[in-house]
């Protein structure tokens, strides 16, 4: 059996945590943010999310920005900005004004701010990162969790309040993994394969879990290789 | 003038030519049944219990990917991004290592089939489904294993299965072709190769739901029924007669054939694709997409007595996904599963699922491994079809892949077993189905195909 590429090992990717824009960008940006999208994207840049306003532009900040530009760079963001905005006059700003505005959309979506302004090289360099906590982690690396064992109403087995993902050595089946926090997360996370693990009488309860984790866009899954109960209640 | 046939006449007829037949049963008022009762079908084998009429042949165009749908692989993701030997095959592209489906896959059903969140319609009816998942064809490349699924040979020039089956069987329908092909593009789809041309698939569009659309010009606004009728009187004459002074062609045969169909469509095809007739409730359960007004239609069709329906996914080679595997299926998927399911459901709602064959699949499914990093390229050596009603046991999985899912492993079918076995389904013995052409006999099975007794009811 081949060896697994050295690549899957490395955390590799810089994404936006790492301050990519200063606040006078910023500032800048919102300037030009209330100038030309304010009107569908709204001032809290919830857009179309906000259902008393009948705005028709996608939400800028919160999930619904996750699933669309997470697990992309940041020039995805600002070449669609370039491409189709504003709308009705897409690509009648200047590039520095597009790269202004999001700094501004990282801003809003809780970015750190830093000393050095977002170009057009930082933008195609740093990454979005998308939901799980899983920044930099490469597809398919063995991780653990805990969090709250769920079934949806779809009977998918969810990982809920879980812990981010902790990159960890693939353990053999059924022996104990090293200890971990007991606390509860932000994340949610659906199981690939949990079924394998008798979950049923795990249903509440909070649990360890190890596996791959897999990426589904923006979505981070983990494909259960061990299943551990941690405590009969989620305790939240 | 008004033909009266008796039935001694019209067999006499048949003699002396199909074509005549045709026309004159139109003219005749002919019923269905006493078309039927004349045997049409070329079919001279010994007659087994059929437990079919009708065929409808789902196609996805491409190869769609097993891993992702139909068969779970969970040892992928183990081994990801490594290459065993057992994975080292060759395949059309150059490929990376195992690529694990990010998918979940849930057991439904009566015996719990794992299925994929990809297809949650389809999975609502798998019971009425049998799942193969050790499929096996004989090429990685679309031209020849679109033509082994179509037409059981890479050869380009023989006749589609649906050729094959109509010329076995028939048409229920005289005012219809006994073919269909809805979004086709033709070739091995509906090619009636050496066999005569009448049994080839007729192709309509189904981007638009309008029948005007799907079959333009179909009405002549020029001459009335009186008059058209007049016009094919004289043109039958002159057929009759350049046959008796040259001997019969199977060709013209054909063609009269055809124009006769397409003379007998106006009386009854307008109606029949017209499915905005339907209730909005059905209309809404398959979608208002092209899949969905094909899979609508397709249900029109068969009832309406088509002998076979192809329907494809519309948008050509789509199904073929090198690249972006994970963003296509989950674009694609839902108007493919949603009307795919209602079909299932609809036949079997209205008692006709028993007496009908739902095939789905595409000339071959895809690797476990990657291609391009997010793609996965054409495998033939193992893959899933599925087929519902017809006498197939509903909500099996049958056969097996391997560990990474690469090769079919286990109770292996190859494309010519499948055909052999649709064919038993329709009470065709697939060896006896033959045609005399070039100094032989050919078959759809050519010399191979068992029929697998384990998915039968």
């Amino acid at each position: 059996m081949a060896a697994r590429p050295a690549a899957q090992e490395t955390i590799a990717r810089k994404t936006v945590r790492e301050a990519v824009y200063t606040d006078a960008q910023a500032e800048r940006g919102k300037k030009v943010y209330e100038a030309n999208c304010v009107t569908c994207h709204l001032p809290d840049l919830d857009g179309s999310a906000n259902p008393d306003a009948g705005a028709r532009g996608a939400p800028l900040v919160g999930t619904r920005f996750v699933q669309d530009f997470g697990e992309s760079k940041v020039s995805t963001l600002f070449n669609k900005m370039k491409r189709d905005m504003p709308s009705g006059r897409p690509g009648t700003l200047t590039d520095q004004e597009y790269l202004d505005a999001a700094a501004f959309v990282l801003q809003r979506n809780k970015f750190p701010a830093g000393a050095t302004e977002l170009t057009e090289d930082t933008a195609g360099e740093f990454w979005i990162p998308g939901a799980g906590g899983a920044d930099g982690l490469q597809n398919y690396t063995f991780v653990t969790t805990v969090g709250c064992l769920q079934q949806d109403p779809t009977r998918s087995w969810l990982l809920t309040s879980a812990q981010e993902l902790k990159k960890t050595e693939p353990a053999a089946a059924g022996a104990a993994l090293a200890p971990m926090s007991d606390g509860s997360g932000e994340f949610t996370f659906r199981l690939l394969d949990a079924i394998s693990y008798n979950p049923d009488p795990h249903n509440g309860h909070k649990m360890r879990v190890a596996g791959y984790m897999v990426r589904l866009g923006a979505e981070i899954r983990v494909n259960v290789q061990s299943l551990q109960m941690v405590g009969t209640s989620c305790g939240k | 003038m008004k033909i009266k046939l008796s039935r001694r006449e019209m067999l006499e007829t048949l003699g002396g030519g199909l074509g005549m037949f045709g026309l004159a049963g139109a003219f005749a008022g002919l019923s269905r049944g006493d078309v039927h009762a004349a045997g049409l079908g070329n079919y001279a084998g010994p007659a087994l219990p059929a437990k079919a009429k009708h065929v409808i042949m789902i196609y996805l165009n491409g190869g769609p990917s097993q891993i992702d749908m139909f068969d779970p692989k969970p040892a992928l993701f183990k081994y990801a991004g490594q290459r065993p030997s057992a994975v080292d095959l060759r395949t059309e592209r150059v490929t990376a290592g195992l690529m694990p489906s990010p998918f979940e896959f849930k057991r439904h059903g009566r015996n719990g089939v794992e299925i994929s969140e990809l297809l949650p319609q389809l999975a609502s009816v798998v019971d009425e489904m049998c799942i193969i998942r050790s499929m096996y064809t004989f090429n990685p490349t679309h031209t020849p294993a679109r033509a082994l699924l179509h037409t059981g040979s890479v050869l380009a020039t023989r006749p589609s299965t649906g050729s094959w089956i109509t010329y076995g069987l028939g048409t229920e329908n005289q005012n219809l072709p006994a073919f269909v092909a809805l979004a086709s593009p033709g070739g091995p789809m509906t090619r009636s190769g050496f066999l005569p041309s009448e049994y080839q698939g007729v192709n309509f569009p189904v981007n638009d739901p309008d029948p005007e659309k799907i079959i333009p010009n179909l009405r002549n606004k020029n001459l009335d029924a009186n008059a058209q009728r007049a016009d094919m009187d004289a043109l039958l004459s002159l057929n009759r007669s350049h046959t008796q002074s040259f001997g019969a062609d199977q060709f013209l045969e054909g063609r009269i054939k055809s124009m006769e169909t397409a003379y007998r469509m106006q009386f009854e095809a307008m109606d029949l694709f017209d499915i905005r007739k339907e209730p909005q409730s059905i209309r809404d359960e398959y979608g208002s997409t092209p899949f969905g007004t094909g899979c609508l239609l397709a249900r029109r069709l068969v009832e309406a007595g088509v002998r076979f329906v192809n329907v494809d996914y519309p948008g050509g080679q789509i199904w073929d996904d090198h690249r972006d595997v994970n963003d296509n299926l989950r674009k694609r998927c839902p108007d493919m599963d949603q009307a795919a399911a209602a079909l299932i459901r609809d036949l079997k709602r209205r008692g006709k699922l028993d007496e009908t064959l739902v095939v789905w699949g595409g000339e071959f499914g895809r690797t476990p491994v990657s291609e391009s990093g997010s793609g996965r390229d054409h495998n033939p050596y193992g893959y899933t079809m599925f087929v519902a009603g017809g006498g197939f046991k509903g909500g099996l999985a049958y056969g097996a892949t391997d560990e990474f899912g690469f090769k079919a492993a286990e109770n292996r079918v190859s494309i010519h077993d499948l055909h052999a076995t649709l064919l038993h389904q329709l009470g065709m013995d697939h060896t006896k189905l033959t045609y005399r052409y070039a100094g032989r006999d050919f078959r759809l099975t050519d010399v191979f195909g068992e029929v697998v007794t384990d998915i039968l009811a």
